[in-house]
């Protein structure tokens, strides 16, 4: 039998080319470069902004979640103990802030001081106005997406996510979420037989190809 | 299982393959590696989560605000810099105080400026006095009878008579009181 080795099976769309440089920047970051760090911020804050606002699905608050990460990896480099674990360390922070602001949305509405309505919408009237259709087709491309994810568990929304959707390797998605790989695959192969049954979902991505 | 030409990956073996290659047994993968069929099949799959992957990317808006990047403060010791001026500054304008202070000029210059400055003042003062009493020159004065000896105290007290205290007013206070 082959020896499994998942860092060779790279995500469908993501090229894995710039790891040397991010080790040798973490390297130097660690040392207590500051230069070395923005670099890493200038690599690493589109995905970071994007995993959150998969998550959360509001420009804002992914901001100031991405925000918050950098700040919280700035203070904590030095303690990195391997640099070439530094993505998923990074989407370690990411992924605890993004728990942190669910914890403090869910206390703000039970204590009724929640004012924010559904501002997902809304970012789309601002950023796209000019385009209507091309905003209308946007938000209905993220109602099917919060449609499926709602029909997986925790975990599997989790793990698809990060794997097809921030397009991390099964490796990274165990160190990120301290699971041994085959669980981390289980829940995989359990939301793909989910997304295989998501015949509106395909439809939608299958029709968007065509256009 | 023996893998034929007509017995292709069943479900399960799709999303395996789909998950993760490696993880399907050899026989499945010899399979997959045959069949034109089974790999089309899960290249349709990867493709539709390809997809999936690359209009989520397009339709996320973009990052308005830059992440936090990490500005080294100018001059970061400067601060003891200042703290060093600010102490020589505070010790320099206690010295000078103290010299101004105890000097001998600063305890009798005052005295005697303070001493000539209330003379003229006196004097001034009476200069003052002797123009407002002597504000018209004699002539004006004679033309307006103010120096005249008929303008006495008993003539204006005629002109101008003195109000009695004691003459009933609409003011004496009581119900009734009649004006005379």
């Amino acid at each position: 039998m082959p020896q499994k080795n998942h860092e060779d099976n790279p995500p469908p769309t993501r090229s894995a080319t710039l790891s040397r440089q991010t080790v040798i920047l973490t390297e130097e970051a660690v040392a207590g470069s500051e230069t070395a760090f923005n670099s890493l911020v200038d690599l690493f804050q589109e995905d970071i902004f994007r995993m959150a606002y998969y998550r959360t699905l509001s420009r804002m608050d992914a901001e100031d979640i991405t925000q918050n990460v950098f700040i919280k990896a700035f203070k904590n480099i030095s303690r990195l103990q391997s640099p070439e674990r530094f993505k998923s360390w990074l989407f370690s922070i990411a992924l605890n802030q993004v728990r942190d602001f669910y914890r403090k949305k869910r206390l703000l509405t039970m204590l009724g001081l929640s004012g924010k309505g559904d501002d997902h919408e809304q970012d789309y009237e601002e950023e796209n106005a000019p385009d209507p259709l091309d905003n209308l087709m946007k938000q209905d491309f993220w109602k099917h997406v919060e449609l499926f994810l709602d029909k997986l568990s925790r975990m599997e929304r989790e793990i698809f996510t990060l794997r097809f959707m921030n397009h991390l390797g099964i490796r990274e998605i165990s160190n990120i979420l301290k699971k041994n790989e085959s669980t981390v695959k289980t829940h995989l192969y359990r939301a793909l037989g989910k997304f295989r049954k998501e015949s509106t979902m395909r439809q939608f991505l299958t029709e968007e190809k065509t256009l | 299982m023996n893998y034929g030409k007509d017995n292709h990956l069943n479900e399960d073996q799709f999303l395996l393959a789909t998950v993760d290659k490696t993880e399907l047994p050899a026989e499945a993968r010899e399979h997959l590696s045959e069949c034109p069929q089974c790999r089309e099949q899960i290249e349709n799959m990867e493709r539709e989560l390809t997809l999936l992957s690359r209009m989520a990317e397009d339709f996320a808006p973009q990052q308005r605000k830059r992440a936090f990047r990490y500005v080294k403060p100018r001059n970061a010791g400067n601060w003891i810099w200042s703290l060093r001026t600010a102490s020589g500054a505070a010790v320099m304008v206690v010295l000078a105080v103290t010299l101004v202070w105890w000097s001998p000029l600063s305890k009798t210059t005052p005295e005697v400026v303070t001493g000539v400055t209330f003379q003229e003042s006196d004097q001034l003062m009476a200069d003052i006095d002797t123009l407002v009493d002597n504000a018209l020159p004699p002539i004006h004065v004679y033309i307006s009878g103010e120096s005249g000896p008929e303008l006495d105290e008993e003539f204006m007290e005629f002109v101008v008579p003195i109000i009695n205290n004691t003459t009933p007013t609409y003011n004496s206070g009581l119900k009734g009181a009649v004006l005379c």
